[in-house]
């Protein structure tokens, strides 16, 4: 392969990342760490470096169009945002401590029970959740324009003690394992804050780009950041999150939502087999 | 506050993407070769590849015209970007006079600030 051929054909799979990692809220690590590995045979360290990169893109690339049509709410974003870095830094201090192959295991076995959960759906019609004094005084309450239902949305986020209770664990395995941890981030949101999905995954991908900044420094130090890799991976991204942006609201939430669980499975059976085989 | 957050981010996105695509351009005007050669791509990728990874490294490989560190240059912009939004998010919560936002936020923006030294440090 010539160096030209191999930019290309990053910039293109990154491309394909950025535009399903935005609307997921995940990102795109998924993709571009197996893709650079396996396909195009690139040093697992490098790709890593790479997939942080992928991940910042992802972010930066959906958030102004999420911001502005509100599907991402940034209170709740800044609130759990506490949970998530405080959680990236006991990550990074635990790291060594315990045992990646077990922490493997568990988060597959966390992501397959959200998968089930979300699954199910919520029931909230059968008793009215109460809002809580935090979710009252954080003033976590939004709208948005939902352009496939043809209305406004209004929600009230509830629990979310809860929920920062989870983004903190999330952050703690995201600075643990090295990877962003939108799979869990949104069954967080959705399931213990009820938030609509669509909110939840712009919301995360708004809040993973905040939690990869802060461990960027190591990698970009560490030299793991190579710039002929990692330039396409950026464009790619950040040409694949823009355009998932502007497609995001014009996605049915059902679909959105079984499209969350088909990838949480695939996450999960990614991280289980990564524990079991080591 | 939030055409702020879009405009900082559209502006950082832009920059980032500008500075990388040019020293990308560079590469390719220096190395004709990277158009045919198959060889050159293993040395490139290889995990004993030579790049700048600290700051001064960077600095001083963009005053050279250096191709590597010009996208560096681009790559540390994006890097930067979130980490800006949130700063920018303190200021704006002070201006609003909103008292439990500015604390949460500058706790984040002193929480990033603090993991970045300590994996500076550690890394």
């Amino acid at each position: 392969m010539t160096p030209l051929l191999f930019v290309l054909t990053v910039g293109a799979i990154s491309l394909l990342a950025g535009f399903l990692g935005s609307l997921l809220g995940l990102g795109g690590g998924l993709i571009v760490i197996p893709a650079l590995t396996l396909l195009l045979h690139v040093d697992i360290r490098l790709a890593i470096g790479a997939s942080i990169v992928s991940v910042i893109a992802t972010s930066s690339g959906a958030a102004a169009a999420y911001v502005r049509d509100r599907l991402a709410n940034i209170r709740v974003a800044m609130f759990l945002e506490l949970g998530t870095t405080l959680g990236a830094i006991t990550g990074a201090y635990l790291a060594g401590v315990i045992h990646p192959r077990f922490l493997f295991i568990l988060f597959g076995l966390i992501l397959g029970y959200s998968a089930i959960a979300m699954l199910r759906g919520r029931r909230r019609s059968e008793e009215e959740v109460e809002v809580g004094p935090w979710a009252r005084v954080l003033r976590l309450r939004g709208s948005y324009f939902d352009h496939a239902a043809g209305e406004e949305i209004i929600y009230q986020p509830v629990r979310a003690r809860i929920g920062l209770a989870l983004m903190y664990i999330a952050g703690t395995v995201s600075g643990l394992l090295g990877i962003g941890s939108g799979a869990l981030k949104v069954p967080a949101m959705d399931l213990a804050m009820e938030l609509p999905i669509k909110v939840s995954t712009a919301t995360s991908n708004f809040m993973i780009g905040v939690t990869a900044a802060a461990s960027a420094g190591v990698y970009f130090s560490r030299g793991q950041i190579d710039p002929f890799i990692a330039a396409p991976v950026a464009i790619g991204v950040l040409a694949g999150a823009f355009a998932g942006s502007h497609t995001l609201g014009r996605i049915g939430s059902r679909s959105m939502r079984m499209a969350f669980v088909v990838v949480l499975v695939l996450v999960a059976a990614q991280m289980l087999l990564k524990g079991v085989i080591g | 506050m939030d055409i702020a957050i879009t405009t900082l981010l559209r502006a950082g996105v832009l920059l980032s993407v500008g500075i990388i695509a040019a020293g990308m351009v560079i590469t390719f005007v220096h190395h004709p070769d990277y158009f045919s050669s198959r060889p050159a791509l293993g040395a490139l990728t290889s995990p004993t590849a030579h790049f700048p990874n600290t700051l001064i490294g960077v600095i001083a490989g963009v005053r050279q015209g250096g191709a590597q560190a010009i996208i560096m240059a681009g790559l540390l912009v994006l890097i930067a970007t979130p980490v800006a939004r949130v700063a920018l998010s303190v200021v704006i919560f002070i201006i609003a006079r909103d008292r439990l936002y500015t604390a949460i936020t500058s706790a984040v923006l002193l929480i990033l600030l603090i993991s970045f030294a300590v994996g500076l440090v550690s890394g």
